[in-house]
C-alpha cells in the first residue's frame, strides 16, 4: 500500500510542486485519479455493492449497559482509537512526524532547517493513503460499498477535518464524533436518505462562520 | 524595420480576417440544419452547443476567477428541474419555462453566494458537497419523482432537432458572446489581475467580491438556461444525469484541456472533449471516463495551459 501511494505521489503530486497554484492543480489530478481508479474499479469488479463477509466466529454481539453492539463494530472502533493514539504520537514524538507538521507549518523555514519536502511530501501522503486502507477495509465489514462509495466517505473526512480544524488532530478527532452524532440524530429524526445532506449543509455552515474549525491547530 | 511593418500589417489582415471568419462560420453554423445532413450529426451539433455552453461558463468562474469549481452542475440540475416541474405541473409555455429555468439558477446562485468567500480547495469541496446536497435532496424527493427521474411532455414541434439545434446555438451563441463581453470588460480584467496578484490587485483597490458575485452569477445563468432545454431535448429528468458528478467533470476536463482562462480555450476543449467522448462511447463503452481522467491528468502536468498554451507556443517558435 505505502509503496503504491509513494508511487502516486511522486508521479502526479510531484510534478506540480513546482508550479504555483499548488493546491488546485493537485486536487484536479487526485480528482482525475479518483475519476480513474473508481472506473477501474466498476470495470474489473462491477460496480455491485460488496461487503466483506464477517467470520461467523466474530459475529457475536456483546452487551453494553443493555445496548447490543456488534463485536465487529467494537473491533472496528477499538483499531481506529489505536491508529489516532499512535499517529499522535508519530506526530509528537517522532522526527519525521515534527517535520511533517514543521513543513505544513511554515514551507520555506522547513526547508532553510534542513527538512526535505519532497521526501516528506511522499511519506505524509504514504501514511495517509495506509490510514485511509485500513479505515476502509474495516468499513467494508461494517457497511455495504461498491466503488463509487469511496467519494461520499473522502468528503466526509474532509468535513471532518474542517470541522475540527486543519492540522489539529485532537480537532480532528472530535469533528469525527461530532459528524457522527450529527449524522444519526438527522437519520432519526428527519428522513434517513437527508443525513448527508445536513452534514453536508453543517460542514458549509462551519467553514462559513469559522473557516479555523472548532479546534484550532496547534504546531 | 521593414519586417515589422510588414509582420504589422499581416496581423492587422488576419485579425480583420477572422472577424470575417467568425461572422461566416456563424451564418453556416446556422444554415447547416437546412441541409439534408443526417439527424445524428445534428444531435452532435446540439450536444456540442451545450458543452460550450457549460464549458463556457465554467471557464468564468474556474479559469478567470480561478475558483475550481466541483459543484456547477448545480445550476444545470437546477434549471431542468425547474423547468420539468413548471412545464408538467403548471402547464406554463415552454419559452416562459425555459426562462424561469434560468431565473431559478440566478436565484440558488444568490443563495449559496456566501460560499464564494471561501479560497482554493475549500470552495472546491464546498461545492462538491453541495452539488451532493442538491443530488440526494431530489433523490430523496418524491413529488419530482426522487432518484427514478421524472418525465417531461414530448416537445410537439414538426422536427424536433432541427428546433433544439436552433435553440441549443442561440443559447450558445449568446453565452459566448456575453463571456466575450465579460472577459474583456473592467470587471473580467480586474478578474484576472485579483488571480495573477492579489495583494497587488488589493492594493490598488479592486472589490473582489463583487467581481467574484457577478462572475458566479454569470456563469449560473447559462448553464441553469441549457438545463432546461436539454431537459426538454431528452423528456426526461433525473437526479444521477442533472446533479451528478458526470457533468461536473466533462465541464472541468472541456476547459483544462483548451486552455484555462481564455476564452478560446474551452471552444477548442469542447470541440476535442465531444469528438474523443463520441469514440470513446463508440470503441470503448464504459472507458470513456477512464480515458477522461488520464487526459486531466496528463494535461495538467504536461501542459498546464491546454491545447492553447501548445498551439501558441507551436505558433511562436515558427
Amino acid at each position: 500500500m505505502l509503496i503504491v501511494f509513494y508511487a502516486i505521489e511522486k508521479l502526479n503530486v510531484e510534478p506540480l510542486l513546482k508550479s504555483g497554484e499548488f493546491a488546485l492543480m493537485t486536487l484536479l489530478v487526485t480528482y482525475a485519479l479518483s475519476l480513474l481508479i473508481r472506473n477501474l474499479q466498476v470495470i474489473l469488479w462491477t460496480g455491485d455493492f460488496r461487503i466483506i463477509p464477517t467470520p461467523s466466529e466474530y459475529s457475536f454481539t456483546i452487551s453494553i449497559g443493555g445496548t447490543y453492539a456488534y463485536f465487529i463494530r467494537i473491533l472496528a472502533f477499538a483499531i481506529s482509537i489505536a491508529i489516532t493514539i499512535l499517529l499522535y504520537l508519530f506526530f509528537t514524538r517522532t522526527m519525521i512526524g515534527r517535520a511533517i507538521r514543521a513543513i505544513a507549518d511554515d514551507l520555506e523555514a522547513a526547508r532553510l532547517v534542513g527538512v526535505s519536502p519532497t521526501h516528506i511530501f511522499r511519506i505524509t501522503f504514504g501514511i495517509a493513503g495506509i490510514t485511509t486502507a485500513i479505515a476502509g477495509s474495516l468499513l467494508g465489514m461494517i457497511y455495504p460499498f461498491n466503488p463509487a462509495s469511496g467519494a461520499v466517505y473522502g468528503t466526509k473526512a474532509f468535513i471532518v477535518v474542517v470541522l475540527g480544524g486543519m492540522g489539529s488532530m485532537i480537532g480532528a478527532f472530535t469533528g469525527g464524533i461530532l459528524l457522527g452524532l450529527v449524522e444519526i440524530f438527522s437519520g432519526i429524526l428527519w428522513i434517513g436518505g437527508m443525513k448527508e445532506v445536513v452534514s453536508y449543509i453543517f460542514f458549509i455552515a462551519i467553514l462559513l462562520l469559522r473557516p479555523s474549525g472548532l479546534f484550532k491547530g496547534r504546531v | 524595420m521593414k519586417d515589422e511593418a510588414i509582420n504589422n500589417s499581416l496581423k492587422r489582415i488576419v485579425k480583420h480576417n477572422i472577424n470575417v471568419g467568425i461572422i461566416l462560420l456563424i451564418v453556416l453554423l446556422g444554415i447547416l440544419p437546412l441541409t439534408p445532413i443526417p439527424t445524428f450529426i445534428k444531435h452532435l451539433f446540439i450536444l456540442l452547443f451545450m458543452y460550450l455552453v457549460l464549458a463556457q461558463s465554467w471557464n468564468v468562474i474556474g479559469g478567470l476567477l480561478g475558483l475550481v469549481d466541483f459543484g456547477h452542475v448545480i445550476f444545470f440540475g437546477i434549471g431542468a428541474y425547474t423547468f420539468a416541474i413548471a412545464l408538467t405541473y403548471y402547464y406554463i409555455p415552454w419559452h416562459i419555462s425555459i426562462i424561469l429555468g434560468g431565473i431559478s439558477a440566478i436565484l440558488i446562485s444568490l443563495i449559496i453566494s456566501p460560499i464564494l468567500r471561501l479560497r482554493g480547495a475549500y470552495f472546491a469541496i464546498g461545492m462538491f458537497a453541495l452539488a451532493e446536497a442538491f443530488r440526494i435532496t431530489f433523490t430523496n424527493w418524491g413529488w419530482v419523482g426522487g432518484g427514478g427521474g421524472m418525465y417531461v411532455p414530448i416537445p410537439k414541434f414538426s422536427d424536433i432537432y432541427l428546433s433544439f439545434y436552433y435553440m441549443m446555438f442561440v443559447l450558445s451563441m449568446i453565452t459566448n458572446y456575453v463571456v466575450f463581453r465579460f472577459m474583456k470588460s473592467k470587471l473580467g480584467l480586474a478578474a484576472i489581475a485579483f488571480r495573477e496578484n492579489y495583494v497587488t490587485a488589493h492594493v490598488i483597490g479592486i472589490n473582489i467580491v463583487k467581481i467574484r458575485l457577478y462572475g458566479f452569477i454569470l456563469s449560473a445563468i447559462f448553464p441553469g438556461l441549457a438545463g432546461s432545454i436539454y431537459a426538454w431535448y431528452l423528456s426526461f429528468v433525473n437526479p444521477q444525469t442533472f446533479f451528478g458528478e458526470y457533468l461536473t467533470a466533462l465541464m472541468i476536463i472541456m476547459v483544462i484541456v483548451g486552455g484555462r482562462g481564455k476564452f478560446i480555450g474551452p471552444i477548442i476543449g469542447a470541440i476535442i472533449i465531444l469528438i474523443l467522448n463520441q469514440f470513446a462511447i463508440y470503441y470503448f463503452p464504459g472507458f470513456d471516463l477512464i480515458v477522461f481522467a488520464i487526459i486531466i491528468i496528463v494535461v495538467t502536468i504536461f501542459a498546464p495551459e491546454g491545447v492553447y498554451g501548445l498551439l501558441k507556443t507551436l505558433w511562436r517558435r515558427h
